[in-house]
């Protein structure tokens, strides 16, 4: 699962310890163009807890998806839906 | 009366704590100075922390924007996790298709027309029918389970009107003639807001636009932008599907259908890959780009049913560095309003739609629903989702602005009235300069909000539908 890790302290960021810390968690940091202030983590769910403890300057937030808005009619049933 | 919390973000004094009735004056409303916003603070966490209130829904909006920055949440209960039988959702049936169906489209010339998306429903209430697109001859072929379809959809992506056909038991080849989209046509945006006439705006405002990206439109101009998706060309912003370049233009666009707010300054920020949703990561780096890039307002077309504290933190980011964020109050038709409309720093959108403003026999005219407003004429689309989160209403049906490869598209959604309600806004603070100069934190929002409720006008569909009400311009 993919979690969000956004930095919300005033110390500048230590981003070879950051690493570091994902990685003792069996983490991959999978997006780092917004780093330092924000990254995605696929890390397994269950480490998710200890990582929040060892990244004390940081918030953590699941991956979530977001749609546009469709009005158009969708169809279900035996026919099939899309 | 519904009870919510507060935090007191903005350090307001309530002085009272405990259980005492109130009055606040609503402020900053020349209109109707003597208004007053009756309350009941039922708990408090010490005298300057959070408050548990009892206020009437129908005031919502106006204390949210009488009081700018002041969180507010609703109070929440949660049921025992107590075992509870599944649910029968989907019924399995074994009905198989007994005819095909045969619909040609063409365009008034008797031109056939490739590519244009055709549903038939056979039973309405259960969602239950086909789809297909036709193909070079104009031809769709249709797979029914019944002699009668109870409801045809034909939808173009741009330049025809789409079309909306009940009760029809055909016999033969059905064939639909599409009727052009006339760029002279007076749309419900510009019913409202005659566009045509407005000169650009007065000084710059910067738009991020949150989107599927937008343009390359020869009517649209695009001051900037990045691409959030990873894996992606960071500069490459331009739109795949439509969406964002229509939602652009209804902020920017220049030509036959100009936006509410030609001239504002649009960063186009993409986040949805391909058929694809968005995340919250992608959108959250979209916002913390529009900080950076100094945008005055970010339009955000998009939303999902749950609350997402990522994106409330960045929502949040954006609010402290003086940046307004608005939100599609969502399609569901009459569901909650979606998450982040739902967010009280962010404004939320909800859709209206006007008689008369689209063909009749139109898939438009499947938005008309109760409740109408002070004219009869308005109405509250039947797909707006509402609440009481709901801050403002606009114009988001059958609206005509800016399509892939050049093209105008008639689209609906709570995805146009949002960018509607963002350029309006745009205009309005672009008379104010002095708002626009203040230093990027919490006031500069907070004023930004102060001075947008002075434009606000009901537009009698009740707060629920409506908020607050719609811009209007002076």
């Amino acid at each position: 699962m993919n979690y969000i890790i956004k930095h919300t302290g005033d110390k500048p960021v230590d981003l070879k310890k950051v690493a570091e810390v994902i990685r003792a968690h069996q983490g991959d940091l999978i997006d780092g163009s917004a780093m330092p202030t924000m990254g995605l983590v696929r890390i397994a769910p269950e480490e998710i807890e200890s990582l929040k403890q060892n990244l004390d300057e940081w918030q953590v937030f699941p991956e979530k998806s977001y749609q546009v808005p469709n009005t158009r009619k969708k169809t279900g049933g035996p026919f099939g839906g899309f | 009366m519904a009870d919510f919390l507060t935090t007191l973000d903005n350090a307001i004094d309530f002085e009272s704590s405990g259980s005492s009735a109130m009055s606040f004056s609503v402020r900053n409303m020349p209109q109707a100075p003597q208004q007053e916003i009756a309350l009941e603070i039922i708990d408090s966490i010490k005298s300057k922390g959070a408050k548990l209130v009892s206020l009437n829904t129908d005031e919502m909006a106006n204390f949210r924007f009488s009081y700018p920055g002041l969180r507010i949440i609703p109070e929440k209960f949660y049921s025992r996790t107590d075992a509870m039988q599944e649910k029968l959702d989907h019924k399995i049936t074994a009905k198989s298709a007994i005819k095909t169906l045969d619909v040609l489209i063409t365009d008034q010339a008797e031109k056939p027309l490739r590519g244009i998306l055709v549903i038939a429903f056979t039973n309405f209430k259960q969602r239950i029918g086909s789809k297909a697109k036709t193909n070079a001859s104009g031809y769709a072929k249709l797979q029914l389970n019944a002699d009668k379809v109870e409801r045809l959809y034909i939808y173009p992506d741009h330049s025809y009107w789409g079309v909306l056909q009940k009760n029809l038991k055909p016999k033969a080849t059905l064939k639909v003639k599409l009727s052009p989209i006339d760029l002279g046509t007076n749309d419900v945006l510009r019913y409202f807001f005659d566009t045509r006439s407005f000169p650009p705006i007065e000084h710059p405002v910067r738009i991020g636009v949150i989107d599927t990206g937008a343009g390359p439109h020869g009517n649209l101009t695009v001051a900037g932008g990045k691409n959030m998706i990873n894996g992606e060309d960071p500069n490459d912003y331009s739109d795949k599907e439509g969406h964002g370049t229509h939602v652009a233009g209804i902020i920017g666009a220049s030509g036959a259908m100009p936006g509410v707010a030609l001239g504002a300054e649009l960063q186009i920020y993409r986040v949805f890959a391909l058929g694809k949703n968005a995340s919250n990561f992608d959108i959250m780096k979209a916002i913390a780009q529009a900080i950076a890039d100094k945008c005055d307002l970010i339009n955000m077309s998009l939303g999902e049913k749950d609350l997402d504290e990522g994106l409330i933190s960045s929502i949040k980011d954006a609010y402290n560095a003086g940046i307004i964020c608005f939100a599609a109050n969502g399609n569901d038709g009459r569901q909650p309003v979606s998450f982040p409309a739902a967010y009280s720093l962010s404004i939320a959108v909800g859709v209206m739609g006007r008689k008369g403003t689209y063909p009749a026999g139109s898939t438009h005219a499947d938005a008309e629903s109760a409740p109408y407003g002070t004219s009869l004429d308005n109405y509250v689309a039947a797909f707006s989702n509402i609440g009481p989160e709901t801050d403002l209403i606009a114009p988001g049906v059958a609206i005509i602005s800016t399509y892939l490869g050049d093209h105008y598209a008639a689209m609906d959604g709570t995805s146009m009235a949002c960018p509607a309600v963002t350029g309006l806004a745009a205009r309005l603070l672009s008379t104010r300069h002095d708002l626009l100069g203040l230093p990027r934190n919490q006031v500069r929002s907070d004023e930004i909000l102060k001075f947008l409720s002075q434009n606000i006008q009901a537009m009698g569909f009740g707060a629920n539908f409506e908020g607050k009400g719609m811009f209007h311009l002076p």
